[in-house]
């Protein structure tokens, strides 16, 4: 059994891992079957390359500061200040990341857009024929990858400060330090590694980052790395364009695994003090009289954050053609019914995204079982090189984990004559890959969190191995299980990157509908939707948070 | 009815003994400790017991049932052993009320619900906790969740049960009582039980008989106060309580007993302690604090450098030359501080001087 298992994680590995993450290296050297540096130095001679280069680093370097900036300072307002109803603005700083950032970018577009609302607003307003800002561009990709992004930060700082002994803080009180001097003084330096950490993180993300730039990108001819190895991948008629996008994909692999590095070296120095729970209303410090325009800045942002996009999304699918005023008379339910009834597309899109999320969620919690299992229980040596294996795919842009897949399985399967390419498998096996993290992550952090004298105890009881499993061990991490399973099936519902590259005619994803339909110019059909995606998305976060917190309290 | 008998019992790990060639015998109803410092095997050896660890060498019976052995390959699986073991993290489980973790050892047996549900309402009542039963664990207090393992180590009425460091874990006064209650459990149930603990007082309080283990060995098998007062060695001397190490030379043998020439600061004090070994030359004398008392015409002479007062009795630090003992007395009679004293002592065990022989006076601050 310890045997088989151990043959058939390699296995697994090999197919997910491995062997996509060699084919696409060898591709950026090889040409013809013979060892070449064409690619590359065809990368490294196209200033085209270094200008991409150059705008992925400022765009996501911007967004990475100010978004770092801006979770840090919401994660100090939830954890320390005195604010009414923390656990909502708790929730309200993480609605964003609920909202999947390309999605995010459509309703920036319909509110900031050449014909987007808020600036026929200023038109009207002002009289002016110039709209006030067009998103399109460097400036908007960086705002919305600010938006949808900073909550990666905002998390990271908000686990710190809550992990951060109390008592740090409150001996510098005691020592005389005024909550200003305390926050710049204590808190700020103790902080900075997890600052930093956090930082990283995002511009990881933000590197990473597709629906973004595509949707703010394209329009004004304005490439990141991601984006400009779509285009490359699907410029059919260069020659070599598999091998080109391989070699820049290169770049980014590189860039991607020397700030993991840095991340990590920086995370083991963050451990500086013991858990000792949360902070209580004792150690929140009172805002005072700030305290009312902290609350309204935050409402504010609630409302540029989450209120204004859902709202410009509803508004573009219920008004009769994209640029008229969203005045009751022009409204209609029918794009809503086009939407879902009209196109076979998004039917087939719906279903297919189901299934993809659903069957890739299923099979990675039980896959974490079993890893958890050989790992954990059996003392089955690896947790160190599982943790690297499952790192790769999340860590390295999902347009590179696409184009490997696509290298990887382009040509039938060798002796199996299976074939993938063209098929949903390359997508569900792309899925199952990319989200593995997720699951496996909160999956064995439950498993480990089970004491072993817990199954040794139903041992004695008389109980074999697999009977304890399933009577003790399985019901006490149901919440993980479930954690982890909604942590993959969430963000696969609408996965653009991945799908957007492998997907092929009746393959449909939820977000290549949506994509393509904004792409194509059916402006109110993607808005239709994705108000509807977002909002069962938006829904199922908001339930599985209130599940997470039921489970907590029993 | 039940013997439980380890042969030559070993455990390696690596290339390093955990527990090496254990033989004992623990007769059916007894209640045996296996005592020693963190390391010293006896959680391995209880874990080979409850069948969890494959035993490198030796057996294990129950009853003459092999359960364990090396050389026959025989290896019952934790659950067909029938023991009940009670954990150190108690190991309640956190998902099942009270009564559903008593209850398991039942339905894994597959006892019919009408006959389970008595049972475990017998074993609540045992422990107490009748009034507790459809509570979750996070509503009980640490001394009330370690009383449901005990139940759901009870339940089933096994021939032997297994406590693992039990108390550990529990707060100075709670642990007084459990040990009370888990020995007057025993008394009445007539079971046969084997605890672990590092815990002097506890295995002195609670055991027929201790079975001190130190480094893999098991080192001294006997009852409570065979072990205090005539420990085997230096180690179970200074592990068991306060031990006073001096040492000496053998001078001779008297009716009453055996000459000791101390090595304190006169250099010259001879005192006699009955029935001492048959050793010669350099020793080490070991005397418990108990054993001496301040006497006008005791032979040590010293001078009290603390005195502690405990309650019941005081605790005197007393220099003698190079050496210091401590002198623990019934309170009444008082010394100040500075004061010189005269000692005597009643009970005294001799160990030959060896390299492993504890270095005199290290025991006694």
């Amino acid at each position: 059994m310890l045997l088989g298992g151990g043959l058939g994680a390699a296995l697994l590995f090999g197919v997910l891992i491995v062997y996509p993450s060699a084919v696409l290296v060898a591709n950026a050297f090889l040409a013809n079957g013979r060892f070449t540096l064409d690619h590359l130095l065809r990368t490294l001679r196209d200033p085209g390359a270094y200008q991409t280069l150059w705008n992925s680093l400022i765009v996501a370097g911007a967004s990475a500061a100010l978004g770092t900036a801006l979770g840090a300072a919401l994660a100090w307002l939830v954890t320390r200040a005195d604010l009414p109803a923390p656990r909502f603005w708790d929730t309200v700083a993480l609605l964003p990341y609920m909202i999947p950032p390309f999605i995010g970018a459509i309703a920036w577009v319909y509110l900031l857009g050449p014909v987007g609302y808020l600036n026929q607003i200023w038109m009207w307003l002002t009289g002016s024929t110039d709209p006030l800002v067009v998103i399109y561009g460097p400036g908007g990709i960086i705002f919305v990858l600010t938006l949808y992004g900073y909550p990666i930060a905002y998390a990271t700082v908000r686990a710190m400060l809550q992990r951060m002994d109390p008592a740090l803080e409150e001996a510098a009180r005691i020592a005389g330090a005024r909550p200003v001097h305390l926050v710049r003084e204590i808190t700020l330096p103790l902080m900075r590694p997890g600052l930093l950490a956090g930082g990283l993180l995002l511009f990881m993300s933000s590197l990473a980052n597709f629906g973004i730039p595509a949707v703010l990108g394209f329009p004004a001819r304005y490439f990141v790395l991601p984006t400009k190895i779509y285009a490359t991948i699907l410029n059919f008629d260069a020659p070599f364009n598999l091998q080109t996008a391989a070699a820049l994909s290169l770049w980014l692999v590189v860039i991607a695994a020397v700030l993991l590095q840095a991340q990590r070296l920086l995370l083991r120095r963050t451990r500086f003090a013991v858990v000792t729970g949360q902070a209580t209303a004792s150690h929140r410090m009172a805002l005072g009289r700030w305290r009312p325009p902290v609350i309204a800045a935050l409402a504010l942002f609630a409302l540029v954050t989450v209120v204004l996009p859902l709202a410009a999304i509803l508004l573009t699918a219920l008004t009769r053609a994209y640029g008229l005023p969203p005045v009751p008379e022009n409204f209609t339910l029918r794009h809503f019914a086009t939407a879902f009834l009209g196109i076979p597309k998004a039917q087939r899109a719906l279903v297919n995204s189901f299934g993809l999320s659903a069957g890739a969620a299923t099979v990675i919690v039980l896959l974490a079982l079993g890893l958890g299992y050989l790992i954990g229980r059996l003392r089955v040596r690896g947790a160190g090189l599982l943790d690297l294996l499952i790192t790769i795919p999340y860590a390295v842009p999902g347009t590179v984990v696409a184009l490997a897949m696509i290298l990887a399985w382009l040509r039938p399967v060798p002796v199996l004559g299976l074939h993938l390419y063209n098929t949903i498998w390359i997508i569900f096996l792309a899925y199952v890959a990319r989200f593995l993290i997720f699951g496996v992550r909160t999956v064995m952090a439950g498993l480990t969190q089970v004491h072993e004298s817990l199954e040794e105890a139903a041992r004695i009881s008389g109980a074999g191995g697999w009977q304890a499993f399933r009577d003790i061990v399985l019901p006490i991490i149901r919440p993980s299980i479930a954690a982890g399973w909604f942590l993959v099936f969430i963000p696969a519902m609408v996965e653009l990157t991945l799908s957007i590259l492998l997907f092929s005619v009746g393959r449909e994803t939820i977000g290549v509908v949506v994509f393509g339909l904004h792409e194509e110019g059916k402006i109110a059909l993607s808005a239709a939707v994705a108000f509807v995606v977002t909002i069962l998305l938006v829904g199922l976060h908001l339930l599985t948070r209130v599940v997470a917190v039921r489970e907590l309290v029993r | 009815m039940a013997e439980l008998r380890l042969e030559a019992l070993g455990k390696t790990y690596g290339r390093v003994w955990a527990v090496r060639a254990v033989d004992l015998t623990v007769a059916d109803g007894e209640f045996v400790t296996l005592l020693g410092p963190s390391g010293c095997g006896k959680t391995t050896t209880l874990r080979m017991i409850a069948g969890f660890f494959r035993p490198t060498t030796g057996r294990i019976l129950v009853d003459g049932r092999v359960l364990s052995s090396a050389e026959e390959q025989v290896m019952v699986p934790p659950e067909r052993r029938g023991m009940g073991m009670v954990f150190q993290t108690y190991a309640v489980w956190p998902h099942m009320t009270a009564f559903q973790n008593v209850a398991y050892p039942l339905r894994r047996q597959g006892r019919p619900r009408a006959d389970a549900a008595a049972a475990v309402g017998r074993a609540l009542q045992l422990v107490k906790l009748e009034a507790y039963a459809d509570r979750y664990p996070h509503e009980l207090s640490g001394g009330q969740q370690q009383r449901v393992a005990l139940a759901r180590a009870l339940v089933m009425e096994p021939a032997v049960l297994l406590l693992d460091e039990p108390l550990s874990n529990l707060d100075a006064k709670l642990r007084e009582e459990m040990r009370f209650e888990i020995k007057e459990l025993q008394h009445r149930l007539g079971i046969t039980v084997v605890y672990v603990t590092h815990d002097q007082s506890e295995a002195m309080a609670m055991s027929q008989r201790i079975a001190v283990m130190a480094s893999g060995h098991l080192v001294q098998l006997g009852r409570p106060d065979e072990i205090y007062e005539r420990p085997a060695t230096p180690f179970v001397a200074s592990f068991l309580g306060v031990a006073n190490f001096i040492p000496g030379r053998i001078e001779g043998r008297d009716p009453t007993g055996v000459r000791v020439r101390l090595q304190d600061a006169a250099g010259g004090t001879v005192i006699v302690v009955p029935d001492g070994e048959r050793v010669e030359g350099d020793v080490v004398v070991c005397m418990r604090p108990e054993a001496l008392r301040f006497h006008p015409e005791g032979p040590m002479r010293g001078r009290i450098v603390r005195r502690t007062y405990m309650g019941g009795s005081v605790d005197y630090l007393v220099q003698l030359g190079a050496h210091a003992v401590r002198v623990i007395v019934p309170a009444g009679q008082s010394h100040p501080d500075g004061e010189d004293v005269r000692l005597s002592v009643t009970q005294a065990t001799i160990y030959p001087r060896t390299s492993e022989t504890i270095s005199p006076g290290e025991a006694a601050t």
